[in-house]
């Protein structure tokens, strides 16, 4: 009775992560429903199989112990029984593995021109290139893709590092990003959403806290923010915050991270010229807001203990006027 | 909050209780066992003949399992014991403690010098802590130290492998030229890099030249190596026989 009442209690927290933002259940991309399509069709085969196996099962215990079956073997008919299991059985496998093998093609077919995305995974926060031609529009971001509905995207995935692995389950599978190495992966949104996904690759301290969000937009509002943010920087900013970049070129922050326009152009941190306008800092870790940049700046170890991000020694001021920077960087 | 680096006295009293523990159900086990041995003798003796051998054999039995169960438990208590003891992740330093570390006392010609207390205090992290000098490998190559100094060999900027210290191989010279910067060539460091990285990097530079081998050593390369690892021992087989003659500005010659 014990095993039950434990199953009982544990399987609905199982099952709880069915739903929410992050779940191959809640398919919103061309290759997560082809996926889940997939999966379904071996759920309902294999349940349907081992139904008929216990169905048979039961039935033969019950005729030996009820009806004292002989028990030597019948002869022609349990031969007739035996070859149709085992030709199931063949067919049953050969259906499944040729539906997934057109699955596993109509994930990677691309129809028509694909927008094509740089991902970069770092310990620990995910590098984004939009790359163009002309390398004016070309930027950086960092830990937020914008995506347009209804359109292939192909993301190349390179990592800096270790392997990390790039996981939105609501779009797509899991695909690795192995140092050294480019791979692909093809995503495409059914449906305008954020969908939130993380590192699926233990890539040390703070793997757990490598999270990355894919907006996918209508066409006009993807366009309004690629636009947003090829241009080098905001317009008005008050005087706190350009006291704030004064600190910020001043102080060590210049010598990691990149505010085009400006003469900050460090590369080894993310690129901030619009980290105002991004959702969450820290790769998902806190939302973005004035007071929560300033938490950061303040004492990045004790928010994501381990990450490369070094506490720079500010005065109060100074963190006003940095973090009211940071803000208007939209 | 978070806490990043465990107290030992925390982690003492942890794996004392797992030993005991350990010990604790070791001894429990075995004494059930010579109990079921002690109850099922007079029903053994009641037998047959042979009911005497088999119980002594068991008894032996019992006393081999005994002794694999403490050896178990020494192993498991050494296991904890070695997990208390080993080097502790420090991966936050207070602010306070940051800024101490900028007190570094240089002699006046600018070669060797005192250490802040602090770095005594913290028992020498930046030297011998192997998280610190993974750190302080990663910043070399992100503040492009290589530029200058290649993989320590040395370019337009002095060899780390020729046995030849300019301003010597103390900490608090290394700290002073990455922070300060050095005639002919070293740009100061202190508006770009904080000072706890400062040491960190300047605990890696110390141990690629270091005159004996640490016990500490960074990460290994995922590059190709061109030259033997940092924790290689000793430094000195690298070492050219005459260093390179440097700038009169630049400390006394070799």
């Amino acid at each position: 009775m014990k095993p039950l009442i434990l199953f009982c209690l544990v399987f609905p927290t199982i099952l709880s992560g069915c739903s929410g933002s992050q779940s191959a259940l809640d398919a919103h991309g061309v290759s997560a429903i082809h996926l889940k399509g997939l999966m379904a069709g071996f759920f309902w085969v294999c349940t349907f199989v081992w139904l008929l196996a216990i169905l048979t099962l039961v039935y033969a215990l019950m005729r030996s112990r009820l009806w004292e079956a002989p028990t030597q073997s019948d002869g022609r008919w349990t031969r007739i029984v035996v070859a149709g299991a085992v030709a199931a059985t063949a067919l049953v496998i050969t259906v499944l593995t040729i539906a997934s093998f057109y699955t596993t093609r109509a994930i990677d077919e691309s129809g028509g021109d694909a927008i094509t995305i740089v991902v970069k995974g770092e310990q620990w926060w995910w590098r984004i290139r939009y790359p163009n031609p002309d390398k004016s529009l070309e930027f950086e971001t960092a830990n937020e893709i914008h995506i347009p509905v209804g359109q292939d995207v192909r993301l190349e995935l390179e990592s800096a590092d270790v392997i990390h692995s790039f996981w939105v389950p609501s779009l797509a599978g899991k695909q690795d990003l192995v140092p050294g190495r480019s791979n692909t992966l093809l995503i495409r949104a059914e449906r305008p959403g954020i969908y939130r996904g993380q590192c699926a690759e233990f890539c040390g301290l703070q793997h757990s806290h490598m999270a990355i969000f894919i907006v996918a937009d209508d066409a006009k509002s993807y366009a309004g923010w690629l636009a947003s943010q090829q241009i080098d920087r905001t317009a008005a900013m008050d005087d706190e915050a350009l006291a704030g970049q004064t600190v910020f070129l001043a102080k060590p922050c210049a010598a990691c991270h990149t505010v085009r326009g400006t003469s900050a152009s460090g590369t080894t941190g993310p690129d901030l010229t619009h980290v105002g306008s991004r959702r969450t800092i820290g790769a998902g870790l806190i939302e973005t807001t004035r007071g929560s940049l300033a938490a950061w700046i303040a004492d990045p170890q004790t928010l994501k203990p381990g990450n490369n991000m070094p506490m720079v020694p500010l005065t109060s001021d100074e963190l006003r006027q940095v973090s009211r920077y940071m803000d208007n960087l939209k | 909050m978070l806490r990043t680096h465990k107290r030992p006295s925390n982690s003492l009293f942890w794996s004392l209780a797992i030993a005991a523990g350990v010990a604790v159900a070791a001894a429990i086990s075995a004494r059930k066992a010579l109990q079921r041995l002690d109850s099922c003798t007079p029903v053994c003796d009641s037998g047959t003949k042979p009911a005497q051998t088999i119980g002594s054999a068991s008894g032996i039995r019992t006393r081999d399992r005994l002794g694999m169960l403490t050896a178990f438990a020494l192993c498991l208590g050494a296991a904890a014991l070695l997990g208390y003891i080993r080097e502790p992740l420090r991966l936050r330093q207070d602010p306070a403690v940051t800024s101490e570390l900028e007190k570094i006392r240089l002699m006046p010609n600018g070669i060797s010098g005192a250490p802040p207390n602090i770095d005594f205090a913290l028992g020498q992290p930046y030297e011998g802590a192997s998280y610190n000098l993974a750190q302080g490998k990663r910043l070399y190559s992100w503040f492009g130290c290589a530029t200058c100094h290649g993989d320590g060999q040395g370019g337009k900027g002095p060899s780390f492998l020729d046995g030849w210290w300019l301003y010597g191989p103390e900490m608090v010279s290394i700290v002073s030229s990455i922070r300060d910067g050095r005639p002919h060539g070293m740009p100061p460091f202190k508006d770009r890099i904080p000072i706890e990285q400062i040491w960190q990097l300047a605990g890696y530079v110390q141990s690629i030249g270091a005159y004996q081998a640490k016990v500490a050593a960074p990460g290994r390369n995922d590059a190709k190596q061109t030259r033997p690892a940092e924790n290689r021992a000793p430094a000195s087989i690298l070492f050219e026989p005459v260093p390179t003659l440097v700038h009169p500005d630049q400390g006394p010659n070799p």
